[in-house]
């Protein structure tokens, strides 16, 4: 059964006046805030969600007014007692402009093995490991990566997975590699959400547009294009299948 | 069905190779960055057979054509001067110019230059600002030993602002013809892209113009070509849903496209029934 939440888009119906609190990107978002709406938000599409906390990464505008919330679900996982939900925020302003963008985890007492299973904990260890079948089933990767001795990062949803290769074969999957990586990729989980659950691997067309950032080594990114293209295609690949490698 | 001759001619020195396809008033077609006059395989015969003459060469160092004595060309000027020299050379007057990305951007050189000795423009996936790329990047790309996985980057980079219209054959099929290029040629036609800057010489431009713009093309944003428009008198822009960097290899129907807009203002002297049997 594929996953309900994850990629899911929630929109409440109605616009609620907000006072917009002028705190700075990268802050925790106080308590009184438009954040506040997000579980009214969400308890209109059936879930009892709790707000653990909430990060504003764009604000565009200043001032009371009213908005819609949407929230795109970009990460699902087990915890202690029921489940961790990520997504991504929006505030949207009555004349549809994005008042504010950011990040949320909620708390919900209910399981959701389908959106939780590791192939969809993208940037995760869990999730590297899971897509290895993938990788190591995939020819094109094995060629790819031939003449590469290196550690590729990948990030997003405040997590981190370096891939360790040696001529052709991951030889390690972790946190962190002890030399770190060569470069890593990042992006916001809304991005990873619709890149391995999409119609088609449209990463360039994303990177292209800015949607990912890098660190490290430009030179070992630009060197790794096709093999970044195929880790995709290996991520995209395990979250239609399972983890299952096709035969 | 409508075939051509190839030649070489000599434009500035330069041994330069053009498909001349067709009779009938003439339009010269301009290809985009690091490729060459194949672009216009399907598009060049397709308007031959609705009555034109098509002319369309190889830039300098594209193709078959020898590369430009001074080295890579960065100033798309140069490429624009070469263009009506080498109109000049066939003793081509008011002609019309098509032309894609860095073509595209040429076509707004050339109309300048040209002023009312230019018949028609239709400037593709292009804008008068300077493009927006990382010229420091491209320079220091110049070095082979700075630039990994060209090929890569070309066929995956061109797959990405290829129209969503297309099948993925499609897709496919654009970018393995792109693969063909020479890295440093396409390097140093990028650099022009993101430096050659005609806002200032617009006015000059007393022709019709028709920019041409898809919705899935990355390279361009809708400000950048309506800020074009904006600055040329009785100029148009086209918007073209589904359709990406290459409308001229994207669109099946790319010749009436062009024919249409040339009837529509009165700018074609092609009678489309007359030339109907030139067809296959």
């Amino acid at each position: 059964m594929g996953p309900q939440l994850l990629g899911t888009t929630l929109e409440s119906t109605a616009h609620v006046p907000i006072s917009n609190w002028p705190a700075v990107p990268g802050q925790a978002v106080p308590a009184g805030y438009g954040l506040l709406g997000l579980p009214a938000a969400v308890a209109e599409h059936g879930h009892g969600w709790r707000l653990v906390s909430g990060t504003m990464t764009n604000r565009s505008s200043i001032g009371w007014q009213q908005v819609r919330h949407s929230l795109l679900v970009t990460h699902v996982a087990p915890d202690k007692t029921g489940t961790r939900i990520h997504a991504d925020y929006r505030l949207v302003g009555e004349d549809g402009a994005v008042a504010e963008t950011g990040t949320a985890v909620f708390a919900s007492d209910d399981e959701h093995p389908a959106d939780a299973a590791t192939v969809l904990r993208f940037a995760t260890p869990e999730w590297g490991q899971a897509i290895l079948p993938q990788l190591e089933a995939s020819e094109a990767f094995r060629s790819a990566v031939q003449a590469y001795d290196g550690t590729i990062g990948i990030a997003g949803n405040g997590a981190e997975v370096h891939f360790r290769i040696y001529k052709g074969k991951v030889i390690e999957i972790g946190r962190r590699a002890l030399k770190g990586s060569d470069f890593t990729v990042s992006a916001s989980g809304t991005t990873w959400c619709q890149l391995i659950l999409g119609e088609r691997n449209d990463f360039m067309d994303r990177a292209l547009k800015g949607e990912f950032s890098t660190t490290g080594s430009g030179y070992e990114y630009l060197r790794m294009t096709k093999g970044l293209v195929l880790i995709i295609d290996a991520a995209r690949a395990a979250a239609r299948t399972g983890g299952e490698a096709a035969k | 069905m409508t075939d051509f001759t190839g030649r070489y001619i000599q434009v500035q020195g330069i041994r330069s190779f053009i498909e001349d396809w067709g009779s009938g008033q003439p339009i010269l077609c301009i290809h985009t960055a690091g490729q060459s006059g194949v672009q216009y395989r399907r598009a060049a015969p397709a308007l031959a057979a609705l009555g034109y003459r098509v002319i369309v060469p190889d830039l300098p160092g594209h193709g078959r054509t020898e590369p430009h004595p001074d080295g890579a060309v960065t100033d798309l000027g140069v490429y624009a001067q070469w263009c009506v020299d080498m109109l000049g050379e066939l003793g081509i007057v008011q002609p019309i110019v098509v032309g894609c990305s860095i073509g595209g951007k040429i076509t707004l050189d050339i109309a300048a230059r040209l002023g009312r000795r230019l018949h028609a423009g239709i400037a593709m996936a292009a804008s008068a600002a300077p493009g927006r790329v990382n010229v420091n990047g491209l320079r220091r790309e110049l070095e082979d030993v700075s630039a990994p996985s060209r090929s890569d980057r070309t066929y995956y980079g061109t797959r990405a602002v290829v129209g969503s219209s297309l099948t993925e054959e499609q897709r496919d099929l654009i970018a393995l013809m792109h693969c063909r290029e020479d890295p440093t040629v396409s390097n140093s036609d990028l650099i022009g892209w993101g430096t050659h800057d005609l806002r200032p010489v617009l006015a000059q431009i007393a022709a019709p113009l028709h920019l041409v713009l898809g919705s899935d093309d990355l390279w361009v944003t809708r400000d950048l070509a309506e800020s074009t428009v904006a600055a040329v008198t009785g100029a148009e822009l086209t918007y073209l849903d589904g359709v990406g960097h290459y409308p001229m290899e994207e669109m099946p129907d790319f010749a009436d496209f062009v024919h249409d807009w040339l009837v529509a203002n009165r700018l074609s002297t092609v009678s489309r029934e007359a030339h109907v049997g030139n067809a296959i």
